[in-house]
């Protein structure tokens, strides 16, 4: 199978798909079935004391979660204030700093266009995880990054 | 005020002529075979390389104070040229370069030579050779060639490409240099992360382009069963066909736009996307394209 083939056949997974035959009577029957007072109040009585249980475990759950949380709340609460985009930004002008007081000026700007790349396509892959290609240009952004690698040890 | 100015000027011109005065010339040549292959390096200053009718390889220009020489070893078959940096260090030392001045290397050398040119900063210019194989590597330099070489291969990393001449495959990568191809190839590949890819040739077999976020144009006639392959994240693609198409056509984005004069474009009626499958003509050649956010236009020219 051709790579191209491949795409098409993963484009095709993700439209709608109809049924290979009609689910609605059966939806129906089962439907009719759970609604007959006998059956709901047996159903209903077999699931008490599980739903007790739940909630119970539930109740102490986000009890402890929002106890933990309290005590984070003032370490963390700067950063909350932040937008990732706004970190992101921060960290690439720190990454450029970096670089420029330690690595080669001449593949220094190299290096920041590969790292915003790499952070951009990182997101944009989030995204659309179905994206072949899209890891076709991570994998080539890599490339070049090992390539300049390799001439800043050849520089050093 | 004009009397402050005029020994300013003077002083200034002064100290660039003796800058330029500082290069020392260069004068050299040797007896080569037709398809002699040569291999040239030189940190900063240019590389030009013409191609004659000659079984010979004359070198001028001028060397930039600091280096350590011109350094030119081989026979007929193969021949070194490099200007050599101070010290004992890599050729891309950023050290021991930052050190030289530009070295100007003016190049003659047969025709059907195979050259292989690795610069940091320097321009590289090559005109009418058309041997086996052209290989150009370069930093920032700009990298321009006419040349009816069989294959080009070239990595530049923050330098322009500008092609033009004949021949039978091209293969360009950089990260940020823009790469613009105006020539007929039958096979061309290109790669880039934010450069811009532009490309112009009359018939085409094989042409594959990636850029993370620069644009990729292409203006051509896809022969038979050509293979089109083009893929960006953000950069927008463009492809016009010349003459009569006749290809099976699959473009998608996710969030662009999508502009064809060729088939329809889908949209899902649930979730993000456009995408166009569509054949046309005998549908032999195959082009296929994909974006996540970049637009896409397929025209008919």
């Amino acid at each position: 199978m051709t790579d191209f083939e491949l795409r098409r056949q993963l484009r095709e997974l993700r439209g709608p798909r109809q049924p290979e035959r009609d689910l609605w009577p059966q939806i129906a029957r089962r439907l009719s079935a759970d609604f007959q007072p006998a059956a709901v109040t047996v159903r209903r009585r077999a699931r008490w004391p599980l739903a007790i249980a739940a909630g119970l475990v539930m109740a102490v759950s986000v009890g402890l979660f929002s106890l933990s949380l309290h005590d984070r709340v003032g370490s963390v609460a700067s950063e909350d204030a932040t937008l990732p985009s706004e970190l992101n930004a921060r960290h690439q002008i720190q990454r450029a700093r970096e670089l420029a007081a330690s690595g080669d000026p001449r593949l220094v700007s190299a290096e920041v266009v590969l790292d915003v790349a790499s952070s951009e396509l990182d997101h944009a892959l989030a995204q659309q995880p179905d994206a072949i290609f899209l890891v076709g240009l991570i994998n080539r952004t890599h490339a070049q990054r090992r390539k300049l690698a390799r001439l800043g040890l050849d520089a050093s | 005020m004009k009397t402050m100015t005029l020994p300013l000027v003077s002083l200034l011109l002064l100290g660039a002529g003796s800058t330029a005065l500082a290069g020392t010339p260069i004068n050299q040549s040797r007896d080569v075979d037709a398809s002699v292959r040569i291999e040239i390096s030189n940190v900063r200053g240019s590389v030009t390389v013409s191609g004659w009718d000659q079984n010979r390889v004359e070198i001028t220009g001028t060397l930039g104070s600091g280096s350590k020489g011109l350094r030119v070893e081989g026979n007929g078959s193969r021949l070194e040229i490099e200007v050599e940096k101070p010290g004992s260090s890599g050729w891309f030392n950023w050290g021991s370069s930052s050190k030289m001045d530009d070295s100007t290397l003016d190049i003659r050398a047969p025709r059907g030579a195979e050259l292989h040119i690795d610069t940091v900063s320097a321009e590289v210019t090559v005109s009418e050779i058309a041997g086996r194989l052209l290989d150009v590597n370069s930093i920032s330099g700009k990298i321009r060639l006419d040349s009816a070489a069989r294959e080009l291969e070239i990595g530049s990393i923050s330098g322009s490409v500008e092609l033009k001449g004949n021949g039978e495959r091209v293969q360009v990568d950089t990260i940020s240099g823009d790469i613009e191809f105006s020539a007929n190839r039958d096979r061309l590949k290109f790669e880039t992360v934010s450069g811009n890819i532009t490309v112009s040739t009359e018939t085409y077999r094989e042409f594959s382009a990636s850029s993370v976020s620069g644009d990729i144009n292409l203006r051509g006639k896809p022969v038979g069963d050509a293979r089109i392959d083009t893929e960006t994240m953000s950069g927008d693609i463009r492809i016009e066909a010349v003459g009569e198409l006749s290809a099976r056509i699959e473009a998608e984005t996710f969030s662009g736009r999508i502009r064809s004069d060729f088939g329809k474009v889908q949209e899902p009626d649930h979730g993000p996307g456009r995408s166009i499958d569509a054949t046309v003509g005998d549908g032999k050649a195959r082009l296929s394209i994909d974006t996540f956010s970049g637009d896409i236009s397929i025209r008919r020219d």
